[in-house]
């Protein structure tokens, strides 16, 4: 694994357990400077040990390697450009209505526990990554300070992007500054990552996860850390628990069979625990608790089917036309190849057919729900698919490497 | 790429964006003012619930004030009527309907700045 994918998957698995910690630490009263310490010590450990995983790579030529660095920091001057223009002081409303708002709960020991008394249009049952991590360094540095939740959410818009470019380019510079030109300069995206929600950390770790797996088959040790960054996708947003789930349906023979299901449970098992913990604790989560066994009638109702059909395709039109075009071409090379399309782009197609079932059978108003909902939750998918095409076009662009493309199968 | 290089630019950037979000609302905002116009509020209202009853050009000032007076909840007005009321107006308001709630409520506490007035009601005996 390179160096800096390295310290990228660290830095999530990092604030993955800071923001469990914090959560356990509020059950059992403990104070915050112990969960600091905890968490210095889960830093050092976990540095150490995903320090093993790095392996030297092949030095690129000095020409690819200047080009590689002009287009990262051109891509990465222009994200932080555009987010000034549309950062806002207190992110958008589900910011101050639904994440930060549980933030302020879980920074206040006295009074946390109401959060789950809230009634149901606060959400009490989203499950509480980034409050939780946010309320962390509230309470640690005594403040309530709105740079932690901006600088927390902008590390993550950030991130996203980078880690696809530093995933890609030894293989091919142009195909992996694409999808981080396109993401620094996407005003949807940014908006959304600066916003203060969790759409864009859910698909910053799914991005992580499906990163990580590419080295999966070097060390059992990858399998564990798979395991707990899809762990940390179902601590992020209840669709998590989804996409972990289908995740982990894909590569179920690398994650949990050869003996690496010990590994995958290691590494999956503290997110579990603490998700379970939660879910006690909190109310039933709304599209369950309100479902009165109308599910199949939704299922049979062929007019919803049609609704969601058609926010899908504008919100693909509109918003993720990137996405677009990109399935589109690769459906045409995949036809033309007569090959079988990659695993991670069908498991991030069934990824979106699994948002528009629950849409289906949302017990909310339909309409209502998908025009508000829908092109943020599409979002959590977007990093991943743009690494999954771009990584099957790399695959497929004519390249003189230097002996990189062995690497490239993995991805 | 060098990790070293890589790492240095992720850093840079994320100094330069927190730093420019700093200068950028190191003025006084129409939230701040909320923020610091509401904060005498937060003693008499407590945990409780509180409706929210804005004037104000901007729709999302009524949950932004519950969040700054956390963990008050924002909820919508009972049938009854009686309810702890935060008016939030503008210093000059004449609006019928608030005037009657303030007139047939009891005003527990208020607050002005230089452009919005705020109000704390408890129901009438």
């Amino acid at each position: 694994m390179p160096k800096h994918i390295a310290h990228i998957l660290w830095l999530a698995l990092v604030a993955g357990f800071v923001s469990m910690a914090y959560y356990l630490s509020l059950l059992v009263h403990v104070p915050v400077y112990v969960t600091a310490l905890l968490a210095v010590v889960f830093a050092l450990y976990s540095f150490k040990k995903i320090s093993r995983l790095i392996v030297d790579e092949p030095a690129l030529p000095a020409s690819k390697n200047l080009w590689a660095s002009v287009l990262f920091i051109g891509g990465v001057v222009l994200l932080t450009n555009k987010t000034y223009y549309l950062e806002r002081q207190y992110g958008h409303w589900d910011a101050w209505w639904i994440w930060n708002y549980h933030a302020n709960y879980l920074a206040h020991p006295g009074y946390w526990k109401q959060l789950f008394t809230l009634p149901e249009h606060y959400h009490p049952s989203y499950p509480l990554f980034t409050s939780s991590f946010i309320a962390f360094f509230w309470r640690l540095f005594h403040t309530e300070s709105q740079i932690i939740p901006f600088a927390a959410g902008f590390i993550i818009t950030l991130l996203t992007p980078a880690l696809i470019f530093l995933a890609l380019y030894r293989r091919n510079v142009l195909m992996a500054a694409v999808p981080l030109l396109i993401l620094a300069t996407d005003e949807f995206y940014l908006e959304r990552g600066v916003a203060q929600y969790s759409d864009v950390p859910l698909g910053f770790m799914l991005l992580c996860a499906m990163v990580c797996m590419a080295y999966a088959k070097h060390s059992v040790r990858v399998v564990a850390i798979v395991g707990a960054l899809l762990g940390c996708c179902m601590w992020i947003k209840n669709e998590g628990v989804m996409l972990a789930a289908i995740f982990t349906l894909f590569h179920f023979r690398a994650l949990v069979l050869r003996g690496n299901g010990r590994y995958f449970a290691m590494g999956i098992l503290l997110p579990v625990i603490v998700l379970s913990v939660f879910k006690i604790q909190a109310p039933t989560t709304d599209i369950v608790a309100e479902q009165n066994g109308k599910a199949l009638s939704y299922l049979a109702d062929k007019s919803r089917y049609e609704l969601v059909w058609q926010y899908l395709t504008q919100n693909l039109a509109n918003n993720y036309f990137y996405i677009k075009a990109g399935l589109i071409a690769y459906a045409i090379i995949c036809l033309a190849m007569r090959r079988l399309p990659a695993r991670n782009i069908v498991l991030l197609v069934c990824c979106t057919m699994g948002f528009c079932f629950i849409y289906i059978i949302s017990p909310k108003g339909l309409d209502w729900h998908l025009a508000s909902s829908m092109d943020r939750v599409l979002l959590q998918l977007v990093p991943a698919f743009m690494f999954a095409l771009a990584s099957q076009f790399c695959e497929l662009a004519p390249q003189a490497d230097n002996g990189l493309r062995k690497q490239s199968t993995n991805l | 790429m060098k990790s070293w290089f890589v790492n240095i630019i992720l850093l840079l950037s994320v100094l330069v964006a927190t730093h420019l979000y700093r200068l950028k609302y190191a003025v006084l905002t129409d939230e701040d003012r909320l923020k610091q116009g509401i904060a005498g509020a937060k003693k008499y209202i407590g945990n409780g619930r509180v409706v929210i009853k804005s004037e104000l050009p901007d729709g999302s000032m009524p949950s932004l004030a519950a969040y700054f007076l956390t963990p008050v909840m924002q909820v919508p007005p009972s049938p009854s009527g009686r309810d702890t009321v935060l008016l939030l107006q503008p210093l000059n308001s004449a609006d019928s309907v608030s005037l009657a709630m303030v007139s047939s409520a009891r005003v527990v506490w208020q607050n002005k700045d230089d452009r919005y007035q705020y109000k704390l009601l408890y129901p009438a005996n």
